[in-house]
């Protein structure tokens, strides 16, 4: 998948038309400001508006005469509050749920354009803008935390100009001779807070929705799914929209695979189990030219890469898979699956099981102080001394009877051990 | 704090409710988004010493918010030198995503957190350092070679008051951002005795006691 086509991905088809009225909102900004520039009754004076930095008009009523012009906080405070309730108030053309959750995202974004008015008026905004943001948030974070709903880039970006607010809204501004320590202190903190704790849901939301898709993808690679149009649509629909750490190719075509798509996916889990056969012992892969990972050698899902096969140039080749997947615990081991990966990163892969089998790439990051490992946050960023990047593309085909079948996203990891204690072979490699 | 004379005073970027303060809440926003990321590399590695560099970060960045929000020119320096190298790293990564074996996922979050966030810090700390280095050239004070002639800035930009005024006709307003978005640092609001809202357009605005966070400039301290 390329930058583009993954950067795509990570927006919802539902959520395009809200993303479409916050882009819109400067040009809707600018058109009425131009509109607005000169004072009807005296069309050769400029206005004089508070909220404006010169001699242009305000976009909503005038404050006024007496009050002075707004402070930067307050019209950021107030250009933020106008992009939420644009994304709100647009958020029903595209959600179609119901009408409940359609009258709650106008009310949201009514409430949001009442408060950027009232901001733009020079009223009091603050505690009913924190109140509604934080309202707001914990109804996005019990959707999209319990997995319900996928996040994805318009959602979190949504959560991201809300934090903004929540953080001027929370953070007292200083004044003449009092300093307000603690309660900028404690603005503070909470802020910083609010944001750990809505990345931390959208994260776990984001793993549950990518799990449930796991069976839901089992159930298409076994022909049981639900024909689409039924409830489980927002599974289907599921593509790692947070694109926080896993980056999954949207489904090209049907939600469910053809009859010629389903037997080819039958095809490939066969041929790629009886190759594998010849790997039951870690000794043989090892002896094959398998190499163990130097970090997390042991565990549930020990991968061992194929230095020669990973740049041969051939593509899910049952015979040469570019990775084994075991479980390596207690001198034991046993053969799990392979992991097939393209060569070139960016590029797209075969999928001849349409839907069934979906690749996906893992977007990391990379430590360097100290070396390691980590997945990329749900607000697109690694942490410090990290470098984001992006894997190529790969999937998994299990070779074992796992409750998901063999093109699971993930094994269980409980299911893993209990196997793994009646199946595991001794390894004499060490 | 009075000002003195000969000295550079504390630009209105960290008057209340300025660029300062709106810089203070995106270091914090930053300072959070930091410490989500450090639960990616506390999930992946779960070793405790990968909370040593973001928390580390994190805490940086607070305090430099809290400096910026002082009026201290250091602290706005290092901002813009943090937030240029988070830029240049965010390039690099793209760069690093022309090699073969991998890519880099631009994603909308990334691009508000990772360009649109310092760009527009970059933004702010860079004007005030600017209004700055004109304040003190107004006022006489010796800060490095002198401006060009028409000014080193391009027509438009806030020029504090006493400069010569910047050659070249006046920009539009809304240029390049809608009017009223970032707050033009004009003659008005330059000098420490601007402290909260500006005054009213129709009346003089009366002399505001110091603020007790505007810290003088270390030259002025010395």
């Amino acid at each position: 998948m390329n930058p583009l086509a993954a950067f795509f991905a990570g927006i919802a088809p539902e959520h395009v038309p809200a993303l479409i009225a916050a882009l819109l909102l400067p040009v809707l900004w600018w058109s009425v400001r131009r509109f607005q520039r000169t004072d009807p009754a005296h069309p050769a004076a400029p206005v004089r508006v508070a909220g404006s930095a010169g001699t242009t008009g305000a976009l909503w009523t005038a404050a006024p005469a007496d009050r002075p012009p707004l402070m930067l906080t307050e019209r950021w405070a107030a250009a933020l509050l106008a992009v939420s309730a644009a994304v709100h108030l647009a958020l029903p053309l595209g959600h179609l749920d119901g009408p409940l959750l359609a009258l709650g995202y106008i009310a949201a974004g009514t409430g949001y354009a009442w408060l950027a008015v009232r901001v733009r008026q020079g009223r009091r905004w603050r505690l009913p803008a924190a109140l509604l943001t934080v309202a707001t948030l914990v109804a996005y974070l019990a959707i999209a935390g319990t997995g319900s709903e996928e996040p994805d880039q318009v959602g979190i970006a949504t959560a991201l100009v809300e934090l903004a607010v929540l953080g001027l809204a929370m953070v007292p501004l200083r004044e003449p001779g009092r300093p307000r320590r603690f309660a900028r202190f404690a603005g503070s903190t909470a802020t910083v807070t609010a944001v750990v704790l809505v990345g931390a849901v959208v994260w776990v939301g984001s793993f549950l929705s990518h799990r449930s898709t796991g069976d839901t993808q089992a159930q298409l690679a076994a022909g049981t799914a639900p024909a689409v149009g039924h409830a489980d649509d927002h599974a289907h629909d599921h593509a790692a929209r947070a694109q926080a750490g896993v980056v999954m190719r949207p489904s090209a075509g049907g939600h469910h695979p053809t009859g010629a798509q389903q037997r080819a996916a039958e095809a490939l889990a066969a041929q790629t189990r009886a190759a594998l056969a010849r790997y039951q012992s870690l000794d043989a892969a090892l002896t094959a030219g398998y190499r163990r990972p130097g970090v997390r050698a042991t565990g549930t899902d020990v991968h061992l890469e194929h230095p020669q096969y990973a740049k041969d140039g051939r593509t899910l080749d049952p015979q040469r898979p570019e990775t084994l997947v075991y479980s390596i615990m207690d001198g034991r081991a046993t053969l799990l699956g392979a992991m097939f990966m393209m060569e070139v990163a960016g590029r797209a892969a075969p999928e001849p099981g349409g839907p069934a089998t979906r690749w996906h790439a893992h977007n990391l990051c990379v430590s360097l102080l100290p070396p390691g490992l980590g997945v990329v946050s749900p607000y697109g960023g690694c942490s410090a001394f990290a470098v984001n990047i992006t894997s190529p593309e790969m999937i998994h085909v299990w070779v074992v009877d796992n409750p998901g079948g063999p093109y699971a996203d993930g094994l269980d990891e409980k299911w893993v051990r209990a196997y793994h204690a009646a199946h595991a072979l001794p390894v004499a490699t060490r | 704090m009075t000002p003195v004379p000969g000295r550079p005073a504390v630009p209105a970027a960290a008057a209340r409710g300025g660029p300062a303060d709106v810089v203070y809440l995106l270091l914090l926003l930053q300072a959070g988004f930091g410490l989500v990321a450090m639960l990616g590399g506390l999930l992946l590695m779960g070793n405790p010493v990968y909370l040593l560099a973001p928390v580390a970060k994190a805490v940086t960045l607070f305090v430099l918010a809290t400096k910026v929000v002082s009026g201290r020119r250091w602290a706005w320096i290092t901002v813009l030198v943090l937030e240029g190298l988070g830029l240049v790293g965010f390039w690099l990564s793209l760069l690093g995503g022309l090699l073969p074996m991998l890519t880099r996922t631009v994603t909308l979050t990334g691009l508000l957190t990772e360009v649109g966030i310092p760009v527009v810090v970059i933004y702010f700390c860079a004007r005030t350092l600017v209004d700055w280095r004109l304040s003190a050239l107004s006022r006489g004070v010796p800060a490095g070679p002198p401006a060009p002639a028409g000014g080193p800035f391009p027509a438009g930009w806030p020029v504090p008051a006493g400069s010569p005024a910047p050659a070249g006709p006046p920009l539009p307003a809304g240029w390049p951002v809608p009017a009223g978005w970032f707050a033009p640092v004009g003659p008005a609001q330059v000098g420490p005795a601007q402290v909260g809202r500006p005054a009213p357009p129709a009346q003089q605005a009366p002399a505001a006691p110091p603020h007790p966070h505007q810290h003088p400039h270390p030259e002025e301290q010395r």
